[in-house]
């Protein structure tokens, strides 16, 4: 049978009125939880999964996918209105966002990010139909070896997105690295600064740590001059988007839809990543770096097409071979298992339905989602006329249930509200958090990859050094520094980016 | 400060005057059951089956909660602090119960519980790819003994049963192998389909669910199984190598004597019910029934052969 046939029998499924339901409570929850800060599709998932036990396998499925990819639309919405990000994969989107949400162009930025969104989202769904095998063949033959040059490589891209010197983000990479070797060493299984506490043992939550330093510490910080804080009150011609601001975010979108796609089949954070390395691209090619930071629609379009194209890509894994590549597909995986459908490298054969009602499901929740989010934006950007004592309290009270839900600990609540005080600390001393949230998230990675390689290697550094992609990797990171000393060299970075307030 | 003392003190007070004087009509509210990992995992799905299952044979709803982390520690630490009236018992599987106690310092151990049933076990298989050069058990040993050191295989992590059945399978084999620890059985099998590690053990439905790219070589448990006839067992390769990953219901220590008698009844019930004998079936989990004394040997027969390998591969951690 062809793919088309079996394309248009996922439509079948996907079609049925109690299935498209469900594909609407799922990207409607999945906007909302996105748009909550504090609540991303993680915590959207773990609280809707239970409701799924008395559903088919089709509906679960089409249901809990329609919240991970709905939580990437909503995200944005607080990053660019209150400069908190709505879950971990619209941090970057905050720097420029933002920025224009105060020139009184929030709706451009959202109508920007929405469409955006939808283009990412559906290239990637495309990928993941007619590409999936192959991908996932290629996404194997990346060893320990492999992956850490990839992941030093990110590393050296990111930290282009800091906005303070380079002593201090530095600094914070080092910092970062410190907190996530917090726990049990992935090799030994030796316990690592938990002093005890096993609450420590898996290392310090991630959604925590993010939370706090860019949510609890914003609002912290937005507190402190409150009185200065003037509520935006747009008007409504200013929620259309100009013409030559879609014309600008266009290539921005393209390249972030491949950036996306791309870092979706990589195991880890892809959605964080591929939207900090979509916005250094951007930044980098621009020719004007220094206007990022100060309301560059380039900003807002590639990151927030970037984690949607993530979205098709972080299926392949999981569908072809039964491998979820990040937490948000693992939770995808535990539905199939509870519906008695064993995922693995034998489910597309065994079950097609699932995949192809999965895939059609994606196409319309998509079309759905942008249906949902335009008109929306409307209603958002009004939220800013509320005033931000209330706001505040609320926002809180949201980043509080989100980590919560994570694992039902209290634990993590402490953690979130620590991190909240470091990162106000930190950023009252201008260094930027965002290296440092970086840091956290690839130091696991890069430490297991790391580790790993040497028993490859029987704990040769030399063999390591050779590997033929472990050389093309180092030359392009050489290739990078080489350029960026040249840049700096000839003065066309004179003045370093003001850091953030 | 006192007032409140005070207020405390009296609820305190009129709570005892209410409390049930013995277990005799328990259970008379809603039970909790403590799954020591997050919702959907294999723990999760089999705890929540046999509480479906528990309920019309206790007539009281069962409330499962979900308590992750740290290797199913903080949910068996909790279960251990309860207390011990039956009124919050767990789910909880081999690794907590006799591996973590061994690895590391904790609050509680062996002795901590009283062991109602078993739930569920699985025996543990060898695989390696379908292009493998292995074959056989045989096979892998005989170029174990030719390349020591030298051939890599993988685990879910380090200190999990996966790892441990190996360290015992290299040891009895006289063999040496590199081991590759992952990050769970999906982080294991993408080193193994990228060559990274020739194989790692596996539960029976992950050879089922991938069949056509994982090839069994052999099977860790006393006989072979129904479902996979022709998988020949470590036994019949001369090694007494036998590991399964199996779970069950669980009470903190000192339960009253009917309460635990209710339970272990309850629980045989339920697992001889036919909704829960067809819902194990669809899992392909082999139905298991061991109680109250027998299980306990069994916990602790395992408890003490686990914590011998673990002291001879000096896993344990110096906090």
């Amino acid at each position: 049978m062809s793919s088309l046939d079996l394309l248009s029998q996922g439509f079948a499924i996907a079609l049925q009125p109690h299935n498209l339901f469900l594909c609407f409570v799922g990207v409607f929850w999945g906007t909302v939880v996105g748009v909550l800060p504090g609540l991303g599709p993680l915590a959207g998932l773990t609280l809707l999964l239970p409701l799924t036990f008395k559903l088919d396998a089709n509906g679960a499925i089409i249901m809990l996918s329609g919240i991970f990819y709905g939580a990437m639309y909503g995200g944005s919405t607080t990053s660019i209105l209150m400069r908190i990000p709505g879950e971990a994969a619209s941090i970057v989107t905050c720097l420029d966002g933002y920025a224009m949400a105060r020139q009184g162009r929030a709706g451009t930025a959202l109508v920007v990010a929405a469409v955006g969104s939808f283009i990412g989202a559906s290239v990637s769904i495309v990928g993941l139909m007619l590409f999936a095998p192959p991908l996932a063949e290629l996404m194997v033959r990346i060893g320990p070896v492999e992956e850490l040059a990839l992941l030093l490589l990110t590393l050296m891209v990111v930290s282009f997105v800091s906005q303070s010197r380079l002593p201090k983000t530095a600094a914070m990479i080092f910092l970062g690295f410190l907190i996530a070797s917090v726990g049990l060493d992935p090799v030994e299984a030796v316990a690592r600064y938990t002093f005890g506490l096993i609450e420590l043992t898996d290392g310090i939550n991630f959604v925590a740590i993010a939370i706090g330093l860019f949510g609890i510490s914003e609002i912290l910080l937005t507190i402190e001059r409150i009185a200065t804080v003037q509520p935006i009150r747009p008007a409504f011609r200013d929620l259309l988007p100009r013409w030559s601001d879609l014309k600008a975010s266009m290539p921005a979108i393209m390249r972030g839809t491949g950036i996306g796609f791309l870092f979706g089949l990589v195991p880890g954070p892809s959605g964080v990543l591929s939207t900090f390395t979509s916005y250094a691209l951007e930044k980098r090619i621009s020719g004007d770096p220094d206007s990022f930071g100060k309301g560059r629609i380039e900003g807002v379009a590639g990151p927030e097409t970037a984690n949607n194209a993530t979205t098709g890509a972080a299926m392949i894994p999981l569908m072809v071979l039964g491998i979820p590549s990040i937490p948000a597909t693992a939770l995808l995986l535990s539905a199939l298992i509870i519906h008695n459908v064993q995922p693995g490298t034998l489910m597309i054969q065994q079950h097609p339905e699932v995949f192809w009602g999965l895939i059609a499901s994606m196409y319309i929740g998509n079309a759905m989602l942008l249906v949902l989010n335009l008109p929306l934006v409307g209603i958002f950007v009004n939220l800013l006329r509320i005033p931000y004592a209330y706001l505040a309290v609320l926002i809180t009270v949201f980043c509080v249930i989100g980590v919560y839900t994570l694992r039902s600990t209290t634990f993590d609540i402490m953690v979130m509200l620590a991190f909240g005080a470091i990162g106000y600390a930190l950023r009252k001393f201008e260094y930027d958090v965002a290296p440092l949230l970086l840091a956290v998230v690839l130091g696991d990675r890069i430490e297991s990859a790391f580790r790993q390689s040497l028993i490859v290697t029987s704990g040769d550094y030399w063999r390591l050094a050779t590997s033929s992609f472990v050389q093309a990797i180092a030359g392009a990171l050489v290739l990078i520094l080489a350029v960026r000393l040249v840049i700096r060299a000839l003065g066309y970075r004179k003045h370093d980016l003001p850091p953030p307030e | 400060m006192k007032v409140d003392r005070r207020i405390a003190l009296a609820i305190g007070a009129a709570l005892m005057l209410f409390a049930p004087p013995a277990a005799a009509d328990y259970p008379d509210r809603p039970i909790t059951m403590i799954v020591p990992f997050g919702a959907g995992g294999t723990t999760d799905v089999i705890a929540r089956s046999l509480a479906g299952a528990l309920e019309p044979a206790l007539g009281q709803k069962i409330v499962v909660i979900n308590k992750d982390g740290a290797a199913g520690v903080i949910g068996t630490t909790e279960l251990g602090r309860s207390k011990a009236d039956g009124y919050t018992i767990g789910m909880i599987p081999v690794g907590p119960l006799t591996t973590q106690p061994h690895l590391r310092e904790l609050a509680y151990s062996v002795d901590s519980f009283d062991y109602i049933c078993q739930a569920y076990s699985n025996p543990q298989v060898l695989i390696v790819t379908t292009d493998s050069p292995y074959k056989t058990l045989k096979d892998l040993i005989a170029d174990a003994k030719a390349k020591p050191g030298q051939i890599r295989y993988g685990s879910s992590g380090p200190g999990t049963i996966p790892h441990l059945a190996m360290l015992d399978f290299v040891r009895k084999a006289g063999i040496d192998l590199t081991h590759v620890p992952g990050k769970g059985e999906a982080d294991a099998f993408r080193s193994m389909l990228g060559g990274t590690v020739i194989g790692f053990p596996v539960h029976t439905g992950f050879v089922t669910a991938n069949a056509d790219r994982v090839r069994p070589l052999a099977i860790m448990a006393a006989q072979r199984r129904s479902e996979f006839p022709d998988l020949p067992t470590f036994k019949e390769a001369g090694l007494d190598v036998s590991f399964d990953v199996w779970g069950g219901l669980v009470a903190p220590k000192g339960l009253p004597a009917d309460v635990r008698s209710k339970l272990e009844k309850a629980c045989a019930a339920a697992q001889a019910s036919a909704v829960y004998r067809e819902q194990q079936t669809k899992l392909k989990m082999p139905p298991v029934s061991s109680t109250g004394a027998a299980f306990a040997a069994f916990v602790r027969a395992e408890f003490a052969r686990n914590g011998n390998i673990i002291k001879d591969a000096g896993l344990r951690s110096k906090q």
